[in-house]
């Protein structure tokens, strides 16, 4: 637990709504971190994170004080996409826009964003059930054992569904021409 | 490509994209803030009313059920114990989800002449506790109303839980 997140926890289960806004706070670029993994899209992102906090808020007497918050709440932003997932049928193509990064120079900006693209089509590509795992572990840095917590999943089916996306992700990436820079 | 760098790759992208667009977020704690008053901090938009109507809707349709099975036709095999069935007649298609598919929908049975839908549990499942429910046409979460227990999930779908006892007991 970050500092004092305890104490603001049971002060937002009181009704306190500025220790919610605090939380909101600490924890939204990773929430819209990970929602932006699973759903490829900023706009979808931005409701996920939303909803996310609220469902949350409303459904905080579930989390178990002794337990880490972020797997919990990265729980609920990946049951927010998942159902935003389901609700658009987005077992379908995504609709990813990439933009430019602001830099200084333009070259390595292109190559950059180039290289961003070809991964998060190629991320697009796999099943939600693979994506999701493969964004709570590459960007949350959660473990099988938190991943498995968040997912709802046995730890076991966690590895394996790990180690297909990783395969699968591969062998798409060499179909598009990536190889090893080794 | 080895699976090392895979994984920088992994990592590199998904941080890159969520910085990138992490400005759409900037103000979110004060939209929640604003919208919290008229939500209850964590008793959730809790069981009251929507259970109260989930409960109503499952009864209204497992008696409307009951009825279209005992007076129409049987066609579906309900009374199988290992059989899951829903009485849902205006669906164009119907899938089962389940822990025990790791929610991947199944396709179901049906309709038959009543609107039934069914599927048959594999042999295979081990016993246990296994939350699931049904997908209408594609995106409609039903729960089971034949169900004894439900589970309201983090986005306010409502689960039925089954038990599949071990082998030689009865359900």
């Amino acid at each position: 637990m970050g500092e004092g997140e305890l104490e603001l926890i049971q002060c937002a289960l009181n009704g306190d709504t500025s220790a919610w806004g605090e939380i909101v706070k600490r924890y939204k670029d990773a929430v819209f971190g990970v929602a932006i993994g699973i759903l490829g899209n900023p706009a979808d992102a931005e409701d996920a994170t939303h909803d996310a906090f609220i469902r949350a808020y409303e459904g905080l007497h579930t989390f178990h004080l002794d337990k880490r918050f972020s797997t919990w709440m990265f729980a609920v932003t990946a049951n927010v996409c998942k159902n935003k997932l389901r609700r658009e049928r987005l077992f379908a193509p995504l609709k990813h826009i990439s933009k430019l990064t602001k830099g200084n120079d333009p070259a390595k900006q292109i190559a950059q964003q180039a290289r961003t693209q070809l991964i998060r089509e190629s991320i697009d590509q796999l099943k939600p059930k693979y994506r999701m795992p493969l964004v709570l572990r590459y960007y949350a840095d959660l473990d099988y054992k938190d991943i498995a917590e968040a997912l709802g999943l046995p730890e076991g089916t966690v590895k394996t569904r790990l180690h297909r996306a990783k395969s699968e992700l591969k062998h798409i990436l060499e179909k598009k021409g990536v190889t090893s820079h080794a | 490509m080895h699976e090392q760098e895979l994984e920088t790759l992994l990592k590199e992208t998904l941080t890159h994209e969520a910085k990138t667009h992490r400005d759409r977020v900037a103000d979110l704690e004060y939209a929640i803030i604003e919208e919290l008053p008229g939500r209850r901090p964590g008793r959730g938009s809790p069981p009251s009313w929507r259970w109260g109507l989930a409960v109503a809707g499952a009864l209204a349709l497992f008696l409307g059920g009951l009825w279209v099975g005992s007076t129409v036709l049987g066609g579906a095999p309900c009374t199988d114990p290992q059989v899951l069935c829903l009485v849902y007649p205006g669906a164009t298609s119907v899938s089962f989800a389940s822990q025990f598919t790791l929610w991947e929908p199944l396709p179901m049975n049906g309709p038959d002449r009543s609107g039934v839908w069914w599927t048959r549990l594999p042999d295979t499942i081990k016993p246990g506790r296994y939350e699931y429910g049904f997908i209408v046409d594609g995106v409609r979460w039903v729960s089971d109303p034949r169900a004894t227990e439900f589970v309201h999930t983090f986005d306010d779908k409502i689960n039925s839980v089954m038990y599949i006892p071990p082998r030689g007991e009865h359900q």
